[in-house]
């Protein structure tokens, strides 16, 4: 049995489903030979500790750590200090200067741990530097729920088709812009109402311009761009446009001419805009849905589609992430 | 109100013939304040040849199309003719398409009406890209968008379909349009780009499938 000591930081959507998924799959992680061990949560207002694993039935009825901290540490501080050997980085994204996860990754990897999140900031800002860090320290930095969420994308470029040439992956990976412009396309309602519906049932943010001018795709261009295609570029290479002057007019014109308007993300073109994608072709996806189109030479086009955000589904991407670090020694090296 | 006709499909020489003045611009701004009202507007911006009127279907409603028969013996059911008298305004340049072994002919008989044959016997306008353009469509001079596309002798836009909503709110086009090969496509596509960075439309365009 593998004994595995796991630190959270980050307490929101992300990070209950974190603690839920962890819980939940104690005894199939355990038939693998993994033990999984919480042993610490962190938020902006402290620690839970416990060194036989954070219970799980205990905390996830509270919305913060406020009332059953056990310790007053809190980021990089308790990071360096706590013992673990994994930090399951899941605070917010801000692609501007990354923090406060950049300075979490920072120190997690410094000190030797891995690092898994589904924070896109630091990884957008400093990819480069965050995987020299990486591998000066002998560890792994896994991000696969930072693009599509639970889709499989990273893993599977890397992994499954490995010895495949990629020459370009193109998307849906924004679920608040796909629900909007399907909702638009459904009923002929203007962009206002599509929203507005959005945001009533938790799909778009009350500040929905991250989603909705295409900032949270065009960093997810720039991760995939990083990461899979070794370029080394910035959120300022990408050439963004958003969805706000999509009219339902022109998704109605589009679709008579047998097209759907979609936000489509463009590696390595790095472009991110409202495009014609052909009814009926497998990346025109509806509702939340997130899609990519892979382009290899070796298999000719691979589709993946699945849901880009949503608590337990992003918590799952974390989890395989997890997983893969320590199976990737134990049963996909090459000797 | 709905316009549209078939053209002929397949890959056939085309012909650019040159004959009055007046720009598409002026035509289409001349126009389109009557169809405020109405969602859609199809219009096809080329007349076409027939070597045989059987194929060269036009059907534009209660619109009646004029054949015209030249000495040739040739049957020409050219829209442009009918622009001219629906909407009483010139046509400065169209494009006919014809079997190969009767361009010669006709290129004589237009030349004796005083009509300039600007190109013949290609095959052209091979390949062909949907584009979506919204914002101040029309007001932004719709006719002069198209032009740039026209006036390039690489690339033309066949089709276009408009929807507008009101005076003051953005309206959309669908443009399809035509060129005579994959990287004149791609040219046609960045003046597009242009222009709507001039003119603040959102130029959407076609997701690029890469067909392996
Ligand atoms: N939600 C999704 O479906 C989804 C999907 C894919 C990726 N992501 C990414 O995953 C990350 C987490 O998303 P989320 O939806 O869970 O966000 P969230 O609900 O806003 O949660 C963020 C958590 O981080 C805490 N936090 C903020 N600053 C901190 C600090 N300095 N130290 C420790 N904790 C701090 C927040 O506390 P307070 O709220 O009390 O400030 C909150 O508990 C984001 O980067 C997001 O972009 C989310």
């Amino acid at each position: 049995m593998r004994d595995v000591k796991v630190s959270l930081v980050g307490y929101g959507i992300v990070g209950h489903g974190v603690v839920d998924a962890l819980s939940r799959k104690k005894a199939m992680l355990r038939d693998m030979g993994l033990n999984l061990r919480l042993v610490s949560v962190t938020d902006h207002t402290g620690t839970v500790l416990a060194e036989d694993g954070v219970d799980a039935s205990k905390i996830l009825g509270e919305r913060t750590l406020e009332n059953v901290a056990t310790s007053g540490m809190k980021g990089k501080e308790a990071i360096s200090a706590i013992d673990s050997e994994l930090v399951i980085e899941v605070t917010p994204t801000n692609i501007v200067h990354g923090q406060p996860g950049l300075g979490h990754m920072e120190a997690a990897l410094s000190s030797g741990k891995h690092v898994v999140t589904s924070n896109k900031g630091p990884l957008v800002v400093s990819y480069s530097h965050l995987k020299k860090l990486a591998e000066d320290n002998g560890v792994m930095l896994k991000f696969e729920a930072t693009v599509g969420g639970t889709m499989p994308l990273i893993s599977l470029v890397e992994r499954t088709l490995v010895g495949n040439c990629i020459s370009g992956i193109q998307g849906i990976f924004n679920g608040t812009c796909n629900y909007i412009l399907t909702r638009m396309t459904e009923e002929g309602i203007p962009y206002t109402h599509a929203l507005s519906e959005a945001q009533d049932l938790g799909i778009a943010e009350a500040d929905p311009s991250y989603d909705v001018e295409g900032v949270d795709t065009a960093g997810k261009v720039v991760i995939l761009a990083n990461s899979l295609f070794n370029m080394d570029v910035k959120y300022s290479d990408v050439d963004v446009t958003g969805i706000t002057g999509v009219t339902p007019e022109a998704l109605a014109l589009a679709q008579r001419k047998g097209y759907a308007i979609k936000l489509i993300g463009d590696v390595p073109a790095l472009t991110v805009r409202p495009t014609l994608v052909p009814l009926g072709s497998p990346i025109a996806v509806s509702g939340t849905l997130n899609s990519a189109a892979i382009y290899t030479d070796l298999s000719g086009t691979i589709t993946v589609t699945g849901l880009g955000a949503g608590s337990i589904e992003t918590a799952s991407a974390i989890l395989t992430d997890v997983i893969s670090i320590y199976r990737t020694k134990k049963i996909d090296a090459i000797f | 109100m709905s316009l549209s006709w078939r053209t002929r499909p397949g890959r056939p020489t085309t012909v650019a013939v040159t004959s009055g003045i007046t720009s598409r611009a002026r035509r289409m701004n001349a126009h389109t304040s009557s169809y405020a009202d109405s969602p859609y507007f199809d219009w096809h911006s080329r007349a076409y040849v027939a070597a045989s009127g059987a194929s060269d279907r036009v059907n534009l409603g209660s619109i009646q199309t004029l054949p015209i028969t030249t000495a040739a013996g040739l049957c020409i059911a050219i829209p442009a003719s009918l622009f001219h008298s629906y909407f009483t305004d010139q046509v400065d340049r169209f494009v006919v398409e014809m079997d190969r072994n009767k361009i010669d002919t006709v290129k004589e008989e237009l030349k004796k009406s005083g009509i300039s044959v600007v190109r013949a016997g290609e095959d052209r306008l091979i390949e062909s890209v949907s584009v979506v353009l919204v914002g101040h469509v029309l007001d932004s001079d719709l006719g002069d968008t198209i032009d740039r596309i026209d006036t390039t002798g690489y690339a033309e836009v066949m089709d276009l379909s408009l929807s507008m909503t009101g005076i003051n709110e953005p309206s959309s086009a669908y443009l399809k349009i035509r060129a005579t090969g994959k990287a004149e496509i791609q040219k046609a596509l960045s003046i597009l780009r242009e222009v709507g960075k001039e003119k603040q439309l959102l130029v959407i365009e076609p997701i690029e499938m890469e067909a392996i």
